[in-house]
Parts: C-alpha cells; structure tokens; sequence
C-alpha cells in the first residue's frame, strides 16, 4: 500500500465523515420533519429505528427462503438469475421493512402522542422519554442484547480503491440512498399535496385546518415518514457496524447536533448539519481525541445554540407571545 | 387585631396542623426504623430510597418548579461523587465537609451549566444538557490519574467526627451495623434538604421559579429577575446533586463513570413526572415508587424499563399533575374541600 500523504488522510476522513454523516443526516431529518410539524421533539426516535432495523434482520434470516420463493413465484420470472431473484428479495424485505416503520410511526402517534391533551415542550418530552424506555426494554426482551451482524446481502461489501483511499461499497450505497431521498423529499415537498400539506401545518396550524388540510392525519403521516428514515439509517448503520440494541444511540445523539446546527426545523439544515457533523467528528477524532467524539458533538450543540441558536439555515424565529 | 377567616383559610389551618402532625409521626417512625428493623437489606434500601427523595426533590426544583427541562442532571451526580472522593482520599477532608464541598463544586458548576438555559427554551435545553451529561461521563472516564477512569475508584467510608462507620457499634443492648449508621447521616440530610426546599418555595425565591416557568416575559415586566433565577434554580438543584451523589457514592464502596449515565437522568425525570412536577410530596412519592419498582423488578430489567416507560407516558396523557395530583383530588374529596373557584 505504501506511504499514505496527508492528503490521502484527508480524502479518507472526508469520505468516512461524509458517509457517517448521510447517517446522521438521514436520523436528524426523520426529527426535524416530526418536530417542524408536530411540536414534538422524539427522543424514541432512535429505538423505533432500531427496532425496525430488528425487523429487517428478524426477515432476513428467518424468513428470507420464504421470500425468495415468493419473489421467484410473483415475478414470473423465474429465468432470472439467483442474483437478481436475490436483489428482488432484498428489496421485498426492504419494502416489508419500510410498512412496519411506517405503521410503527402512525401507531406511536395515534396511541401515545394524540391522546395527551394540550401538554407542554416538557409533557411532550417526557412522553418520548417514557416511550425511549418502553421500547428499549421491549427490544431487549424480543431481540436479546447480544450484537449481531446483518446477514448475507447486507454484510461483506466490497472495497474499492480511489487512489490509496479504500472506498467501501456500504458507503457509495450510502451516498446513493441519501442523494435518493434528497431528491425524493424535494419532489414530495414541492409537487405533492400531502408534501405541501405538511408544509402548510408547519407555517400555520390553524390555518392550514380552516383550510381544510387534517392536520392530525398529517401528524400520523410525518411520524410515519420520520420512522421510516429512522428505519433506513438503523439498517444502514447495522449494516456498517453491528445489529444491537444500543447501536443508534450515539449517531442519534450527534444527530440531535446536527439537527440543532441546522436550525432544528430546517429540512436542508438536517442533511447540511449532518454532513457538518460527520466529517468535523472524524477530523476531531483523528486529530485530536477518538474517545471524546462525542463530547466534541455536545460542545458543537452548545457552540451552535450560544451562537446562532436559530442554526445555519434558518432565519432568526422571533417567539411571540 | 382580629379578622374575621374564610372557608378556604380555615380549610387551610385544619390541613396545615393535620400535615404536620403527620409528618412528625412519619420522621419519629423512620428514626425508629432502623431499630426494628432484622434485615440489613431492608435499611439499604431505606438508604436508596432517602438518596432518592433527595435527588427527586432537587431535580423538581429546576424541571417542576422553574420549567426547565434538564435531561443531563446525572452529570451532576457522577461530579458531586467523584468531588467528595478525590478531597477524602487525595487531600484527607473530613466525610461531612466532603460532601458540603461536593455540594458547593456541584453548585457552581450547575450555575456555569445553567447560562446556556438562560438563552435556550425547550426542546433546545433538553437537547443540550443531554450532551452535558454524555460529555461528563466520557471526561470522567479519561481522566484517569484523577478519577481512575472506567475501572472506577473504591470510595472512602462514612465517618463523623473520627468514627469510621464500617463496623459494627453497640449500644447498650442495640447493635448498630454500618448500614444502620449510615442510615441516619442519610436520613438527616434527607429531612433537612426537603425542608429547606419546602421552605424555599414558599419563600420570594419559590414564587420567582414559579414566576420563570409560568412566563418569563411577564415575570420579566414585573421586575423579576429571570436571569437571576434560572442560574439559580440550576445551582440550587446541582447542590442537591452533588450532595445526593457524594453520598451515594460513600454508600457503595465503588463507583465507575458508566453508573452516570442516561439511564440515571430518565429515572430522575420519570420520579418527578410520575410524583407530580413543581410538588415535593410528589418528589417523595415518585422516589418511593421507583425504588420500590427497581428493587422489585431488578432481576428483570426490560421489565421495568417498558412499565416505567409507560407508566410515565400514561402519567401525562391522564394526571398531568401526577400521583401528588391524584392524592391531593382525593383527600380533598374526603375532607370535603368544596371544588376550587375556577378563574
């Protein structure tokens, strides 16, 4: 391999920073969009994804025959090669996944956040909290405590090579899966009436109802929508280091920082602060301390909030009262 | 000069003397505990229990009392601990100015914590005192020459004016064991700082917390200083910390960082919430209950993290005001308080 130069370093931090922040970018949206609409800043947040990504690998290996030959069977097409078959499956697994968070989303809000009648910022708080722990404690009954490792399609990527840096195949689907959701997210904003809807409640609540738009449906749905990134990083994350029940709690503690970096209701501040986080930790950890990584992420948070409370991307919101 | 009281003062007086008649009966009883007591297990948990109701009390001050939601108080603790052990055993302090120094450090660090919060409403402070208490955790742990990093360090026995409370005393007839003894350092610290919180929110500082929490615009135009007080309400309550943590830690013979964690802070939220926020009976009925739960269930812990999850989601979507909330409406019930005028 020889000698690696600086430079090398850097693209190597760089790449590792971008990827981990995709993480940490795709757990701060699922936030941001639930807190910018609701009111509610999740902290079960990491659990749910965690849990669906329990799901995905509780599908995986128990299920995954029965999934083949359901996709070799529906898809008529059954001259495919195992490869494909394979794909198919993964992405039926995927899909199978992504309904379960989605319906854990609009269950934890129809059951636990609707039914508290006009609490505070700190009601709110405490019933994710409580949330935090039921679930935690549910998962490591279902699912043990032990760590994992995701089986055969999501395990053992490859490693490319750009230069001496090593690439792996994990993060390029990383960076696939982000740039996808970005341009997903714009269309769904944008041109979308449930987009635009969600929009609206979050400007005005009131007058989005006089409008006409449910606003507490739209609830359901940005829970929904939320659970499902959670989902999506708590696979990726699985995938990239181990199946636990801990596993997302730190990246979900440095992407509250990087929610916060952005403004906390702000969907392009979410993804910008989560990039922000993931490659200004891994420059800290390697130049400085690895083991304080992530008090590194609590001084940004109160960098941020001393600074410009209001984050990078958002105009100053004055409270009224 | 006489004046003629209303139904709701006289109301008052009867509860007034009523509930302090109570509470005499309630501390000469748990004097007495200890002496009745068989099991030194029991007077352990006893001293949990105190511990607790010390940290439920302090912890309300700054989340019920003053509104400001604090996720990172078992920062607090890990420092009261570590504080009082590193005077004991490096420069050789007494036990007792230990803790009051663990208090005093613990103080002036909450009230360096609490300047972000002046600035920072909500979801924002939970945010950052959250990584607070992370990041306290993690220095703890690398400051090995200081703390003995993640090993953790032995802490240093109770002792009182020389008496070293590790062994057995006897008194006459009664044998003392260590725990026993311990129990009374912990039951007197207990009575005192629940008073004095008691105290201090009928007092002008009381009714400045409630002030803050209810609006700090309209405290503000009333002249309240709302600086002032949010500082103070986080020294206050980082004092009970320290103090509450310096004599856990005492109690135990060992501690490591990884015992201040999140877990800590969530428990300390779901006693205030499940008690009754901004009450100290509630604290004290939250810290009951919970060490009862984590005593009961110890042996199964996802067990007892879903029912205190849930329980504490359950507390707010039906009896915001908690278990103090429902003794209260009760009791009322039974006294035969009329309905409250409603404004």
């Amino acid at each position: 391999m020889g000698e690696w130069t600086a430079a090398d370093i850097i693209i190597y931090l760089f790449i590792q920073g971008m990827a981990i922040g995709s993480l940490y970018a795709m757990i701060a949206l699922g936030l941001v969009l639930i807190y910018r609409t609701s009111d509610v800043l999740n902290f079960s947040h990491d659990k749910m994804g965690m849990i669906s990504a329990f799901v995905a690998y509780v599908l995986m290996t128990d299920h995954m025959p029965k999934i083949i030959a359901w996709c070799r069977g529906a898809s008529l097409l059954s001259f495919l090669g195992d490869g494909v078959i394979m794909g198919l499956a993964l992405a039926a697994v995927l899909a199978l996944t992504f309904c379960f968070a989605f319906l854990f989303g609009v269950i934890t809000e129809f059951f636990f956040l609707r039914r508290a009648k006009n609490p505070s910022h700190i009601g709110y708080i405490v019933i994710t909290i409580g949330l935090w722990l039921a679930f935690d404690g549910a998962a490591s009954w279902i699912f043990g405590t032990e760590y994992l490792s995701m089986p055969a399609p999501l395990a053992d990527f490859s490693v490319y090579h750009l230069g001496k840096v090593p690439v792996g195949q994990l993060d390029l689907i990383i960076f696939a899966a982000t740039s996808v959701l970005i341009v997903s997210l714009f269309i769904f904003f944008q041109y979308t009436n449930i987009g635009i809807a969600m929009r609206a409640t979050f400007e005005n609540r009131t007058a989005a109802r006089l409008m006409g738009i449910r606003t507490r449906r739209i609830f359901s749905i940005t829970w929904g929508i939320g659970a499902v990134l959670g989902a999506m990083a708590g696979i990726l994350t699985a995938a990239r280091s181990d199946l636990s029940n801990t596993m997302l709690f730190t990246p979900f503690v440095k992407s509250f920082s990087a929610a916060v970096l952005g403004g906390l209701t702000s969907i392009p501040g979410a993804i910008v602060g989560g990039w922000i986080m993931g490659v200004a930790e891994n420059f800290f950890g390697w130049y400085i301390s690895m083991k304080l990584k992530t008090t590194f992420a609590f001084l940004v948070i109160l960098a941020v909030l001393l600074v410009r409370p209001s984050g990078l991307l958002v105009r100053h919101h004055q409270k009224k009262v | 000069m006489t004046r003629d009281k209303d139904y709701f003062q006289e109301y008052r007086i009867v509860r007034d003397l009523s509930s302090r008649m109570i509470l005499g009966i309630l501390i000469f009883g748990l004097a007495l505990f200890p002496l009745v007591s068989q099991s030194d297990y029991h007077v352990f948990v006893a001293n949990i229990l105190f511990i607790n109701i010390i940290i439920a009390v302090g912890y309300n001050i700054v989340v019920g009392n003053t509104g400001l939601i604090s996720l990172g108080h078992s920062g607090f603790l890990a420092v009261g601990a570590y504080a009082s052990i590193i005077l004991m055993t490096k420069i050789g302090a007494p036990f007792l100015v230990s803790v009051l120094f663990a208090g005093i450090v613990t103080a002036a660090l909450g009230f360096i914590v609490g300047l972000p919060a002046l600035r920072l409403e909500g979801p924002y402070l939970a945010i950052a005192t959250l990584g607070f208490g992370i990041a306290v955790e993690q220095v703890l742990g690398l400051a090995k020459s200081l703390t003995g990093g993640r090993d953790g360090v032995d802490t240093p026995p109770y002792s009182i004016f020389g008496h070293v409370m590790d062994t057995d005393v006897t008194l006459g007839p009664i044998v003392l064991s260590s725990e026993k003894q311990i129990y009374y350092v912990i039951l007197v610290a207990m009575v005192i700082m629940t008073a004095a919180a008691a105290r201090m929110m009928k007092s002008r500082v009381g009714r400045g917390f409630t002030a803050v929490r209810d609006s700090a615009v309209a405290a503000r135009a009333l002249g309240v200083n709302v600086t002032y007080f949010k500082s103070l309400a986080f020294a206050v309550s980082a004092f009970y910390m320290g103090v509450a943590g310096s004599l856990n830690a005492h109690m135990v013979n060992h501690i490591n960082p990884s015992q201040y964690g999140l877990m800590v802070s969530i428990t300390m939220v779901g006693m205030i919430v499940v008690g009754g926020l901004g009450s100290i009976t509630g604290s004290i009925m939250g810290a009951v209950l919970f060490t009862l739960l984590h005593q009961m269930l110890a042996a199964q812990d996802h067990l007892n993290a879903i029912i205190t999850g849930l329980v504490m989601v359950a507390i707010i979507i039906f009896e915001p005001r908690g278990l103090s909330g429902m003794w209260r409406t009760i009791t009322d019930r039974l006294l035969g308080k009329p309905e409250e005028r409603k404004i």
